[in-house]
C-alpha cells in the first residue's frame, strides 16, 4: 500500500509541481526579435567633442517651456553639485543634464549628457499597465499623462533611471522625461532642440542605422581615439541614442552591466506564468481543500464517533 | 575680324597650356584677408571678428583650411586623396560646410563626397576647429571669450531672470 495517495503526498506533489512550473522554465525562451522601425531616428553622442557648455540644457529648457533654473545655464558650478557622490540627474524641471567626469590619466575633463535613450524595446513601456507610453516609428518614446495613474513602475523599470515623477502635483500624476521633442520637432522630421543647439556637433541627428555606420567609421578613422564600442547599439536591446567615448564607458558613468537583451526578456518567463497562476491555482487549491476535507465532511454526515483517518 | 578671333582663341589656348604645365602653387598668405567677420550664428551670439593675420602668423594655412589653399593637408586622412592639392575656388569655411548640419547619409551622396560623409555643418566645423586648437594651443576656450550674448542669448541661458530673482 506504499503507493497509496494520501492527503499529504497529494499536497506535496501539488505544491512541488507548482513551484517547479514557477522556478524551472520548461521551454527555453526563443531568441528575441527586436521590432526595429527601419527608418527610426536617433542621435549619436560623441563624448570626445562635448565641452560642457550646457547649450543643450538651455535649448531643452526653452523648447519644453521649463521653469527658470536655480542657476543660469552659463554657470559651470553645477558640475560640482551632485548628492552623496552621485552626479546630477534628470528631474521634473530638467529633461536633460550634463555631467563632468574627471577621468584619472586624462589632462582634460569629459562631459556626458544624460536624457532618455529612447530604447528600441522600452522597459518603461512594457512595465506600464495603462499603456501610457508609446514607441513611435520615428524612434521617440513618448508618454501620455491623461491615462497615467502615477504608479511609477516605469521609474523602477528603466535601466537608465530616466523617468521622473512630478511630486509637486501628486494628485494629477505626471511622469516627466525627454520625449525627443516629438510634438514640436521629431514628428516634422526636425532634430531635437538640444542637437540643434550643440556648437560642437557632439550630437548628430540621423537615422539610427546610419548613425551606427558613422560611429563605426569614426572609430576606424581615428584609431586609438575611441573605445571600440558604440554604447546603445545593443545595450538593453538597443537604444535610439548612441554614444562614442574615448575612455571605457564605465569611467564616464555608463552602466556597462546592462545586458544586451531587452529588459522584457528578463521577466518574460515569469510574467508568462502569472495568468496561469491566477487561473489554475484557485481551482487547484479549492480542489485540494475539498479533497482534504471530504472525509471529515463524510464523517460528520455519518455522525460516527470521530475516528481519525488517513494519517 | 575672323582672324583676330582665331588668334585670340589660340593665344588663350597657349596660355592655358603653359599654366597647366607650370607646377601648382599654393595660395599666398599675403593675399588673405587681415580679418574675417564670422556672423553666421548671430541668433544667440554676437558676431566674431576673427583676426586672420594673427592666426596665419602662427599657423600654416592647412592647419585650418585642410587642402583647399593648395598646401599639403595636415590631416593624414585628407592626404589620401589630396596629397598634392590645387587651390580651390572657394576657401571660406562656408564654401564646404553648410549652415545645416549635414547629418548622416552615407552612400547617398555623389561619388566625390564619398569620403566626406561625416562632414560637420558650419557651426560644428567652426567650433571643432577653433576650440580644438584653442584647447591644445592654450587659446581662450570659454564661450563668452570669443562671442558675447545677444539679448536672445541671455534669455536662452536664463541669465536675466536669474538677476531679477
Amino acid at each position: 500500500m506504499s503507493s497509496k495517495i494520501t492527503r499529504r503526498s497529494l499536497l506535496k506533489s501539488g505544491v512541488a509541481g507548482s513551484l517547479a512550473a514557477l522556478l524551472l522554465h520548461p521551454k527555453p525562451s526563443r531568441a528575441h526579435e527586436i521590432k526595429e522601425y527601419q527608418n527610426s531616428m536617433g542621435v549619436l553622442v560623441d563624448l570626445t567633442r562635448c565641452v560642457g557648455c550646457r547649450s543643450c540644457e538651455a535649448a531643452c529648457n526653452a523648447e519644453q517651456n521649463m521653469p527658470v533654473p536655480a542657476k543660469p545655464f552659463t554657470d559651470q558650478s553645477v558640475f560640482d553639485e551632485g548628492v552623496h557622490g552621485h552626479k546630477r540627474r534628470t528631474d521634473e524641471n530638467s529633461l536633460t543634464v550634463v555631467n563632468r567626469y574627471d577621468v584619472p590619466g586624462l589632462d582634460h575633463p569629459l562631459f556626458r549628457k544624460v536624457q532618455c535613450n529612447h530604447c528600441q524595446e522600452p522597459a518603461c513601456l512594457t512595465s506600464c499597465f495603462v499603456a501610457a507610453y508609446t514607441k513611435t516609428p520615428e524612434g521617440a518614446v513618448i508618454y501620455n499623462q491623461d491615462v497615467c495613474v502615477g504608479c511609477r513602475t516605469c521609474m523602477i523599470a528603466c535601466p537608465f533611471y530616466i523617468p521622473t515623477f512630478r511630486y509637486s502635483s501628486a494628485f494629477d500624476p505626471s511622469i516627466v522625461k525627454c520625449i525627443f521633442c516629438y510634438d514640436t520637432r521629431l514628428k516634422h522630421g526636425r532634430p531635437p532642440a538640444c542637437v540643434e543647439a550643440c556648437p560642437q556637433e557632439a550630437l548628430t541627428f540621423g537615422k539610427r542605422k546610419d548613425l551606427i555606420k558613422v560611429g563605426r567609421r569614426r572609430i576606424e578613422e581615428n584609431r586609438g581615439q575611441y573605445e571600440d564600442h558604440i554604447y546603445g547599439e545593443y545595450e538593453a536591446g538597443g537604444t535610439s541614442w548612441l554614444y562614442l567615448s574615448s575612455v571605457p564607458f564605465e569611467k564616464v558613468g555608463f552602466d556597462t552591466s546592462i545586458s544586451h537583451v531587452p529588459i522584457i526578456d528578463h521577466v518574460k518567463n515569469f510574467l508568462g506564468i502569472v495568468p496561469m497562476v491566477l487561473t489554475i491555482w484557485p481551482a487547484l487549491f479549492t480542489g485540494f481543500h475539498l479533497l482534504a476535507t471530504r472525509k471529515e465532511r463524510r464523517a460528520k454526515d455519518k455522525s460516527t464517533n470521530g475516528k481519525e483517518v488517513g494519517e | 575680324m575672323k582672324r583676330i578671333g582665331r588668334t585670340a582663341m589660340m593665344l588663350l589656348f597657349a596660355v592655358r597650356l603653359v599654366s597647366s604645365a607650370l607646377p601648382v602653387t599654393a595660395m599666398d598668405v599675403d593675399d588673405a584677408p587681415e580679418s574675417v567677420t564670422i556672423d553666421y550664428l548671430q541668433e544667440l551670439y554676437e558676431s566674431v571678428e576673427f583676426d586672420h593675420t594673427m592666426h596665419t602668423d602662427m599657423f600654416g594655412c592647412s592647419a585650418c583650411h585642410h587642402h583647399t589653399t593648395g598646401d599639403p593637408p595636415a590631416n593624414d586622412s585628407c592626404s589620401r586623396c589630396h596629397a598634392n592639392p590645387e587651390p580651390a575656388d572657394d576657401v571660406s569655411c562656408s564654401g564646404c560646410h553648410e549652415m545645416k548640419q549635414s547629418g548622416t547619409t552615407p552612400g547617398s551622396d555623389s561619388n566625390s563626397d564619398l569620403y566626406h560623409i561625416d562632414k560637420p555643418g558650419l557651426k560644428g566645423a567652426l567650433h571643432l576647429q577653433c576650440l580644438g586648437c584653442h584647447q591644445s594651443e592654450g587659446g581662450p576656450t570659454g564661450c563668452l571669450d570669443c562671442h558675447g550674448f545677444t539679448p536672445a542669448g541671455e534669455k536662452r541661458f536664463r541669465i536675466k531672470e536669474q538677476n531679477e530673482e
